[in-house]
């Protein structure tokens, strides 16, 4: 009796009927929030072995907050510049675009510093014959003019600085996309997925030094970020409304029950054995580089059903627990270089002075509490600056 | 208020499950075993077809191990101490009737695409039955495409079983100051799918050491050398260990059962 209550009460919301989700004017914080969880969970999951990274999405699904966070920061960016450009003119807001791609490009750079600091001081007191095919990782300081030449061409990342080299090249041609999105949206919407289709079947992407590719390939990953501006061009909370309910959310819910079990495989290999052979050999390996459809898919179904799940007006939003995450979003760019920076010390932390599983929560909760912290800073200057432009 | 008692319910019965579980662990005595890990990390329910219809033949276990240098039992206190020859040691006295031989052919340096062609150069005019395949270190050290490290192991994987040998993978080393900060996860991922893909088993030796590291049995991080020497026979008696039992289990699994018929 008690369990029919809640799942129907689960069953209601998720196939209520469309409702016009207006936002006037304001944010919809759902954007702020999931974009916060996105880059908390980023930050958990770059302190490597840490205990908390359990809590991420990656271990229940195929995607993880890197779609996340790239999907909202298209919708976002298209929110923020479109006005400007619409208004602007395409110069203008071409131009404010390329500032911020150029923001992003130093906060990469100032990060590599940080990184190759840290590998070298560890490198020098690292010394186990053991681990010894491993420490090449710092064979680049032995010829730092062109790894420094390399980096700052975007070719030479070492790994956790993938992300924002594919901000950098989104940013980067964003003016272009913008004008066509905002007078051919599904025009653009079509090029783009032709681009990321092209680029999967004929092995597109750019090189990386000394060898190999972009971690994240733009030209594939393009497509979520074209999608999350399309999704606000099209103020598309109407669109996820137009799909039948009682179809797709099964459908989503049944595709995210699938990956959740086959990730649980992946540690639990007895588990493996429910999977077909087919089915396996037709789903792995999942391709991380180019958005594979199978994580695109996951990603979407994911979206769609907090999309319904949770209203943009939903009272949790406003809650004071949730201002963290909320903060966290608004500020995304900046609260995900310092995340990447906090997960650097965080690791330097435990492998210096104790990797305990206390000392990694320890690490995962204070990044998170320096994060908000800085978040809620952030806001605190935009506002006394905000005032102080109004006051005259 | 339903939903409100259901929530109790469900935490009630949580906290009960932990105690539980808490209580079991209490009550059983610690295991003497320095090797020991929990089921899921050694627990891999593939079958070695291929080797034991070898073995069935007549054939004497024929290993080759590929890998790199840590196939070589660098860091350990010297030569016979690395986890290929800890395997022949174990293998002979688990299958003492298939006379088993480990051959090594590992070299520092080498990424999986190097590896894959040596396979037909090296692997195959020594007739192994059955390959151990330990590889992603250094393709993450060098930033491997993951596309071009899929593409070598599926590859390799495949020609192996189209000679009729099985392949065992193994990933990376775990060690606590692990420099290459990050993305071994997506290479063990792919090394994990790639095993599930094409049915082979994987030993997840990042996993097992991390284990052992983290619950104290075998701590990584010591800094002197003959610390150092000790662990690192620790680890590869340990992993050779954990090897040969799955060994003799996916061979054991090949054998016909009277009643039921093959999976697959």
């Amino acid at each position: 009796m008690l369990r029919f209550t809640v799942l129907d009460r689960v069953r209601g919301v998720l196939l209520r009927p469309p409702r016009t989700e207006a936002v006037p004017g304001g944010r919809d914080l759902r954007l702020d929030f999931f974009r916060g969880l996105a880059l908390w969970f980023i930050f958990l999951d770059h302190v490597p072995s840490n205990a908390l990274a359990w809590l991420t999405v990656r271990n229940y699904g195929f995607s993880d907050a890197t779609e996340i966070f790239v999907f909202i920061s298209g919708y976002t960016a298209t929110v923020a510049y479109g006005e400007a450009m619409r208004r602007e003119g395409f110069l203008y807001g071409g131009a404010r675009i390329l500032r911020r791609c150029w923001q992003v490009y130093i906060a990469h750079l100032v990060l590599f510093v940080v990184f190759t600091a840290q590998i070298a001081y560890t490198a020098a007191r690292f010394k186990n014959p053991m681990f010894v095919e491993e420490m090449g990782i710092i064979g680049f300081i032995n010829e730092p003019e062109i790894a420094l030449g390399q980096a700052l061409l975007l070719k030479f990342r070492p790994a956790n600085l993938d992300v924002l080299p594919l901000y950098i090249a989104l940013l980067a041609v964003f003016p272009v996309t913008l004008w066509f999105l905002l007078r051919f949206p599904r025009a653009t919407l079509a090029g783009s997925f032709a681009l990321y289709a092209a680029a999967r079947v004929f092995d597109w992407n750019l090189p990386t030094y000394p060898e190999g590719e972009w971690v994240f390939n733009p030209l594939a990953w393009q497509f979520l970020f074209v999608l999350g501006g399309l999704c606000r061009r099209l103020q598309t909370a109407n669109l996820w409304e137009r799909l039948e309910p009682r179809v797709f959310v099964p459908l989503a819910g049944a595709w995210l029950f699938f990956a959740f079990f086959a990730v649980l495989s992946w540690s639990f290999p007895l588990l493996g054995g429910w999977i077909p052979l087919w089915l396996r050999v037709l789903l792995y390996p999942i391709d991380k580089t180019g958005l594979d459809p199978v994580r695109l898919l996951h990603f979407a179904s994911l979206a769609y059903l907090t999309v319904r799940l949770v209203d943009a007006q939903a009272a949790f939003l406003r809650r004071s627990w949730a201002r963290p995450l909320l903060l966290c979003g608004r500020h995304s760019l900046q609260i995900f270089c310092l995340g990447i920076f906090l997960s650097f010390a965080g690791h330097f932390i435990l492998v210096q002075f104790n990797g305990s599983m206390i000392m990694q929560i320890g690490v995962s909760l204070s990044g998170l509490a320096i994060m908000s912290g800085w978040a809620m800073v952030m806001t605190w200057y935009d506002r006394v600056g905000a005032a102080r432009k109004r006051g005259g | 208020m339903g939903a409100g008692k259901l929530l109790s319910a469900a935490a009630l019965w949580l906290l009960l499950g932990c105690g539980l579980a808490l209580a079991e662990d209490d009550a059983a005595p610690p295991p003497p075993d320095p090797c020991a890990l929990p089921e899921s990390l050694t627990s891999d329910d593939s079958v070695l077809h291929r080797t034991a219809s070898a073995l069935t033949a007549g054939n004497p276990l024929r290993i080759v191990v590929m890998g790199s240098v840590s196939s070589l039992g660098f860091g350990t206190s010297g030569l016979g101490k690395g986890y290929p020859h800890r395997l022949e040691d174990e293998l002979r006295q688990l299958l003492p009737n298939a006379k088993p031989v480990v051959l090594i052919l590992a070299r520092l340096g080498q990424t999986a695409a190097d590896m894959f062609a040596r396979i037909e150069r090296d692997v195959l005019p020594r007739r192994p039955n059955l390959v151990i395949w330990q590889t992603g270190t250094v393709d993450a050290r060098r930033a491997v495409s993951f596309h071009d490290f899929a593409r070598v192991v599926n590859g390799g994987i495949e020609q192996l079983h189209h000679h009729g040998i099985d392949v065992i993978l193994m990933d990376m080393q775990y060690s606590p100051k692990s420099l290459n900060l990050g993305d071994y996860e997506t290479y063990q991922d792919y090394l994990q799918q790639l095993s599930d893909r094409n049915d082979v088993i994987l030993v997840r030796r990042y996993d097992m050491m991390r284990h052992w590291h983290e619950s104290g049995d075998i701590r990584l991080d010591a800094d002197d050398k003959t610390a150092q020497e000790r662990t690192a026979d620790q680890v590869h008696a340990c992993i050779a260990r954990h090897m040969a039992r799955m060994i003799v289990i996916g061979l054991r699994a090949a054998e016909p059962e009277p009643s039921s018929a093959p999976e697959r």
